[in-house]
């Protein structure tokens, strides 16, 4: 089980501040949450910045990463200019 | 007729107490704009780099522009500027709020004080007079209670304040001016300026209807910008969480700076500080500028506890980093108790948290002790000590009168440049160029110092706008190509911002079309801009302003950052050397194949703790063991490699800006760039 972490516009949409997941990958996460939270949150999806433990996924193994237990995957949408 | 402005300015002198309006060219508004730009000009004919800082003759100008306190949306600003206390060289200050439009109203488009009062006093300006008056009463106030009891004092709820709070008394070097309780022109020290005047605040109350050139079109522009804010996910963001809505996504990208900028990625600042975690503890509403749909100021309560605080303006991003992540501090309601005593004491949230993180580090470093601090303990994460020193600033109490000149000086004399991180002597605000590394030639050319708002690039490199119009194109994040162009177009629309004068925020949400500035700035000043026109103006507010620099003498020199924002983080593991030594040095012990992921994050904190720090020293007693040679030295080239990639490419970057904007060896613009511009008599100047 993973913990999804939704933040600023993405948790607005959502209703909620995330969820346990019991996806084994990245790109199984996204994909849940979208059809979790339905059209809405497709927008923020987009260009989304996704941690796995504090790290870019980028630098892991993009949406192919592998999720185990306890897992953390924050999804940050490109909402920004502070 | 010319619309959008006035023509006239209110001069005073503080020392003889005389007034006058000063009528303003017409070329001068149509080549400078206002706001910034047109006090550049002021500063320039009246040779106001000639003064020190903090003498009578420095000027300080309060400047609307044509757009200033209009109806159209995110307008409500002024600029305030003068010679810098805190730099030495130019100085200005953007301000929000509700002052704008009743200065406006009064009949001026800004109000230039000289001399110095010798007991403290107030500007009372409406649109039938102009008076100064006895401040003794409110010498000593906080900027909250100021503004309450002027309000009173003239008997006019609509009256509009800006005042300087104890910090600005007391000369701190980075004291700002403050409007509306949470609008604050804050960097550069503007506050010391008019605390060195005595001049504790600004009223302002109008009702002139101020001249449109188009009526018509004026309403047009209007409806267009509202329209565009309406549809704008950028407003969206800022409207739900705040300028704060940066901290999760900033952070997600490295953009935040964390522990004096020594940590890479840092959980807490999105999850206990962001924009969400207040919108969900302590947010009461929301608040806006003067005609803002924007609305993204936050009114905040922390009922009880240590840091307790009455219903009122809460942090916004910049004071959520500086006085939160930079000092490594988890606490939301410490993290607004610290931002609200800076906004009643009068101090600028950036230089303040800079030159506290600063101090923290010296005094780990034990370039500062207990014998300096009184007996403080500075460490990390320490509210109380933040809460004690901040005070100690604003009354220049103990070592506050030291931090209270910034961390340069600081730096200067107590040790530590290394950690001093500050561009020109003003301290670098909450964006890391490592992350964004047009960030890098935003803040080593910016004017006045280290600063995110003099240009465009922020958003540039966000992909939140390009710079098309202006000939330009957005380049990739962590590359140098191609950012010398983007930073001087990104520039243009800067200087454009801080002269007509708009909040960066609401154009840039609205898409920050040169074309749609344009069309505002037409239809208010029936000047008849061209998208090129406008180009050249950008161009000629940023040179005068560049040799107003090199007149108070900056020079080449001064355009460079400190190494520490521009090289791998030395803590933490998103962009940090992590990814390049790890493998390559798991690669030496028999973990190799250990691939489960909270094993490497284990690891990797311990390798950022002990080992990195100690690098030096772990590879020199590797080097001795028999067979390890090689393995060292191939370990060091890829090190070096993944530095030389994950480094900012500064030289490059600015060598190619300096080309561009054909600057020379001492950092002066060409006699012929100016000249081009029709600045014959500041190239005369500089070029003596
Ligand atoms: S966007 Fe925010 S800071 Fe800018 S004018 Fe609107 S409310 Fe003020």
């Amino acid at each position: 089980m993973a913990t999804v972490k939704l933040f600023t516009m993405l948790r607005k949409a959502a209703g909620e501040q995330g969820y346990e997941s019991s996806a084994r990958t990245v790109a199984e996460v996204l994909k849940e949450v979208e059809e979790r939270y339905g059209e809405e949150v497709r927008k923020y999806l987009k260009n989304c910045i996704v941690l796995v433990n504090g790290r870019n996924i980028a630098q892991l193994k993009g949406k192919r990463t592998k999720l185990d237990k306890g897992d953390e995957v924050s999804l940050y949408p490109p909402v920004a200019g502070g | 007729m010319m619309g959008g402005n006035w023509g006239k300015v209110l001069k005073v002198d503080l020392s003889s107490g005389e007034m006058e309006e000063v009528a303003i060219p017409e070329s001068d508004y149509r080549d400078f704009l206002g706001g910034s730009g047109l006090a550049a000009k002021w500063f320039f004919d009246h040779q106001g780099w000639k003064a020190d800082p903090l003498s009578p003759d420095n000027p300080l100008m309060i400047m609307n522009g044509p757009l200033s306190g209009t109806t159209l949306p995110g307008v409500s600003r002024l600029e305030i500027c003068a010679r810098s206390p805190l730099t030495g060289i130019w100085g200005e200050a953007s301000m929000g709020g509700h002052f704008s439009p009743q200065l406006k109203r009064t009949g001026y488009d800004g109000i230039i004080v000289t001399g110095a009062s010798d007991k403290p006093v107030y500007l009372y300006v409406t649109d039938e007079k102009a008076e100064i008056r006895d401040a003794s009463h409110l010498w000593g106030k906080d900027n909250y209670e100021t503004e309450e009891l002027l309000r009173e004092e003239v008997g006019d709820k609509r009256a509009q304040v800006i005042s300087i709070g104890p910090a600005g008394e007391n000369l701190v070097r980075f004291a700002c001016v403050m409007n509306d309780r949470g609008s604050t022109a804050g960097r550069c020290g503007m506050g010391a300026v008019m605390g060195s005047k005595k001049l504790k605040a600004v009223v302002a109350r109008g009702n002139k209807k101020f001249p449109v050139a188009d009526e018509a079109a004026f309403k047009q522009a209007r409806e267009k910008m509202s329209q565009l804010l309406k549809f704008s996910l950028v407003a969206d963001g800022l409207r739900n969480f705040g300028s704060n809505v940066h901290m999760e996504y900033g952070m997600a990208i490295g953009d935040v700076p964390t522990k004096n900028w020594r940590l890479a990625y840092w959980a807490p600042g999105p999850e206990k500080l962001g924009g969400t975690a207040v919108a969900e503890s302590i947010l009461v509403k929301n608040h806006s500028c003067f005609a803002c749909p924007v609305s993204c100021k936050r009114i905040v309560e922390v009922k009880s506890g240590p840091f307790a605080l009455e219903e009122g303006p809460g942090s916004e991003y910049e004071a959520a980093a500086a006085l939160g992540t930079l000092q490594l501090l988890d606490d939301r309601e410490a993290n607004h108790k610290l931002n609200e005593m800076c906004n009643r004491l009068g101090m600028d949230v950036i230089s303040c948290g800079g030159t506290l993180a600063y101090a923290t580090e010296a005094f780990e470093a034990g370039l500062i002790t207990e014998k300096e601090t009184d007996g403080i303990k500075l460490g990390w994460n320490r509210p109380q000590v933040l809460m004690e020193l901040v005070k100690k600033i604003a009354y220049r109490e103990g070592i506050g009168d030291d931090l209270a000149e910034g961390v340069r000086a600081m730096s200067e004399k107590y040790g530590g440049k290394e950690f001093a991180i500050h561009v020109k002597g003003l301290e670098c605000p909450m964006h890391d160029p490592r992350a964004l590394w047009a960030m890098a030639l935003t803040y080593a050319t910016s004017i006045r110092g280290a600063c995110h708002c003099a240009d465009a690039n922020l958003y540039i490199e966000l992909g939140i706008l390009d710079v098309k119009e202006l000939g330009a194109k957005r380049t990739w994040p962590y590359s140098a190509k191609g950012k010398a162009a983007q930073t001087v177009a990104a520039q243009k629309k800067g200087v454009i911002a801080n002269s007509a004068v708009i909040c960066e925020y609401a154009w840039n949400a609205a898409g920050g079309g040169i074309s749609d500035m344009a069309m505002m700035l037409n239809s208010l000043t029936g000047f008849g801009y061209s998208v090129d026109d406008l180009a050249k103006v950008g161009d000629r507010i940023w040179y005068i302003k560049r040799a107003l620099g090199n007149l108070m003498g900056a020079t080449r020199e001064d355009d460079r950052l400190p190494s520490r924002i521009l090289e791998p983080h030395l803590e933490g593991t998103t962009s940090s050397l992590h990814t390049a030594v790890y493998p390559q040095f798991m690669s030496l012990v028999p973990m190799q194949k250990l691939r489960v992921e909270g094993f490497k994050n284990f690891t990797a904190g311990i390798l950022s703790k002990y080992l990195y720090p100690n690098m030096d020293k772990m590879l020199t007693s590797l080097n001795k063991l028999p067979g390890f040679s090689t393995k060292r030295k191939k370990l060091e080239q890829g090190d070096l490699e993944e530095k030389r990639k994950k480094t900012v490419a500064f030289d490059e970057m600015i060598g190619e800006y300096y080309r561009l904007r054909d600057i020379d060896e001492q950092g002066r613009p060409s006699r012929r760039r100016l000249e081009e511009l029709g600045l014959k008599k500041v190239a005369d100047a500089l070029h003596a």
